[in-house]
């Protein structure tokens, strides 16, 4: 188990973390999002919003993960 | 030869090939392992995991129903990507958590583990009874959709009963001999063929018939001002049934208990590393919601029965009729739901055998087991066939249906993993409570209250009776120990 122990954990802000995410693709945070003006990059506002908090998703679990394991942890 | 002949030709090929590809990868193994059967003795490497864990949301349900909603239901579309975005990320902190408890304790399903933890057989029956339940749905959805590509892509030449026969019958047999590695490995090829084909698709669509994105875009805008966003007063969906089913689904992403079988195949960090990678998968799904949105204008409503046929519609009057286009897509569309199904029949059978069986008749021994996983496939194949062949629920009801059983399973396994004063009263009569709910709001009431997905309300009746009764039976002293193993893993 020695492996395990050298893993660095952050489970209380990967929680928070998973509660911002949904906070934002529901309402009532969603309603900031909810509108078809500015189109971003050919989309409505509204499908930008949920396509951007994905890439922010992403890469906020990269530097999870990083933190984690990085270093060959 | 006329245009279906070749559509039949390339959906052939692929069946053959998918076939060959499945049955190959259980090759060299042993096949009279539970173990290798159930969790490929624990030792499946980061990319085939990846693409197990994204089969199961591109199905059927992706490829079909995505377009439909995006085509019917506007922004309500955008469900779909939050919750394949959202709906793994809990199992970056439960996920290594499971696979530790299960590579120390050998577990092999979900029932094993709480099972273990709750020290219930009666608890296990009734997960396992649960998780068959939405299995079932969920595998209903897939062969409908797998029967509905085959008919039109054929122009009605193979009726329904055939080519969910045909593909369906191929999955079993590969589930059968293979386990979980032949639902692996078809899952990449299967995977790669349908996000190529996606793309492909919605993009050539959306610059064909509209010239770009935005243009396409700010014509629905014009036309129906409400219809991309949610919760007004000409959109479809409303803000708390939007809400209700991103937070169901993301509760509920996590608890399919063929998750759990799978993590047993693997490590910590390739769990995370497949959480990490997910929100990709979620991103793949844009074009397909751009195929739906594509159709808005240029397909009449009145030109079709229902939303789920709008790709199909695309494809046969506005791709000309290629054959090989035709086959093709088919392939793609089979792919979609064949993926999902392997997985599913693969998780079912784990379920019936460890959780159902196995506790009703402790003494088995391991080649009993694995006859009775093996008949499992065939027989959940079976009533999920007969269903999908002769039931009459639509594709999205059937998903938020197996939903509302699914998420019903998340207070005993948090309660497992993270809360000291769980009880095995507590998560019994919460489980009964909130299958029932479910089941009372789905089938014996007309609409749920307020807007709110059913399977929320039944979630929180659950909670309460879990918490509830928790609190009020003092935890078995002699247990503490035991208990402390789970929640310190």
């Amino acid at each position: 188990m020695e492996a395990e122990q050298s893993v660095r954990r952050a489970p209380r802000a990967f929680v928070v973390f998973v509660v911002a995410m949904m906070a934002v693709m529901v309402f009532p945070l969603f309603a900031i999002g909810n509108r078809v003006e500015p189109m971003v990059l050919g989309l409505p506002f509204s499908m930008a919003w949920v396509v951007g908090w994905i890439m922010v998703e992403f890469v906020v679990l990269v530097a999870f993960y990083r933190y984690e394991h990085g270093g060959g942890r | 030869m006329a245009a279906w002949h070749i559509a039949l030709a390339a959906m052939g090929a692929y069946l053959v090939f998918a076939f060959g590809l499945g049955l190959a990868a259980g090759r060299g193994r042993s096949h009279f392992s539970v173990s290798e059967y159930a969790v490929a003795d624990r030792g499946l490497g980061l990319v085939v995991m990846w693409f197990l864990m994204g089969g199961t949301i591109f199905s059927a349900f992706a490829f079909l129903g995505g377009p439909g909603w995006a085509y019917a239901k506007g922004a309500a579309a955008f469900y779909i990507l939050a919750y394949a975005a959202l709906g793994l990320l809990p199992w970056y902190l439960i996920g290594p958590k499971v696979a530790r408890l299960g590579a120390a304790r050998d577990y092999f399903s979900m029932g094993d583990l709480l099972g273990d933890r709750y020290r219930s057989r009666l608890l296990v029956v009734l997960v396992g009874i649960v998780s068959v339940l939405a299995f079932i749905q969920y595998l209903t959805l897939q062969i409908k959709g797998m029967a509905y590509v085959f008919n039109v892509l054929t122009e009605g030449h193979i009726p329904f009963w055939a080519g969910a026969l045909l593909a369906y019958g191929i999955v079993v047999v590969y589930v059968v001999t293979s386990g979980v590695r032949g639902a692996a490995w078809s899952d990449v090829l299967q995977a790669i063929l349908m996000l190529v084909i996606a793309w492909i698709l919605g993009l050539y669509l959306v610059l064909t018939l509209h010239g770009g994105t935005e243009t396409m875009f700010a014509a629905i805008a014009a036309e129906r001002p409400d219809f991309l966003l949610i919760g007004r007063e000409g959109s479809v969906m409303s803000a708390t049934a939007f809400s209700s089913a991103v937070i169901i689904s993301t509760i509920g992403f996590v608890m399919w208990p063929h998750l759990f079988t799978k993590s047993y195949t693997t490590s910590e960090k390739r769990i995370k590393l497949t959480v990490l990678a997910y929100p990709i998968f979620a991103l793949f799904l844009v074009p397909v919601l751009f195929i739906g949105f594509a159709a808005i204008g240029v397909v009449p409503p009145d030109a079709i029965d229902k939303p789920d046929q709008v790709l199909p519609y695309l494809i046969t009057h506005e791709l000309g009729a290629s054959g090989l286009v035709y086959g093709l897509i088919g392939a793609g569309a089979l792919a979609a739901a064949m993926s999902s199904s392997d997985a599913i029949s693969h998780g079912a059978s784990v379920s019936v055998g460890r959780d159902i069986i196995l506790p009703l008749k402790p003494d088995m021994a391991d080649r009993t087991q694995l006859l009775v996983m093996r008949l499992a496939v065939v027989a959940v194949g079976g009533a999920a066939y007969y269903l999908a062949i002769f039931g009459g629920e639509g594709l999205i009801q059937l998903l938020l249906g197996a939903y509302g059983y699914i998420i019903q399973l998340a207070p005993p396994v948090y309660g497992a993993l993270y809360w000291r004063r769980a009880t095995r009263e507590g998560a019994i009569g919460g489980l009964a409570a909130g299958a029932a709910t479910n089941a009372y709001l789905q089938f014996g009431v007309e609409a749920a209250p307020f807007d709110i997905n059913p399977g929320m309300i039944a979630f929180a009746a659950n909670l309460v009776v879990f918490v509830g009764l928790s609190l009020i039976l003092k935890p078995r002293a002699e247990q503490r120990e035991h208990v402390a193993g789970f929640v310190e893993a």
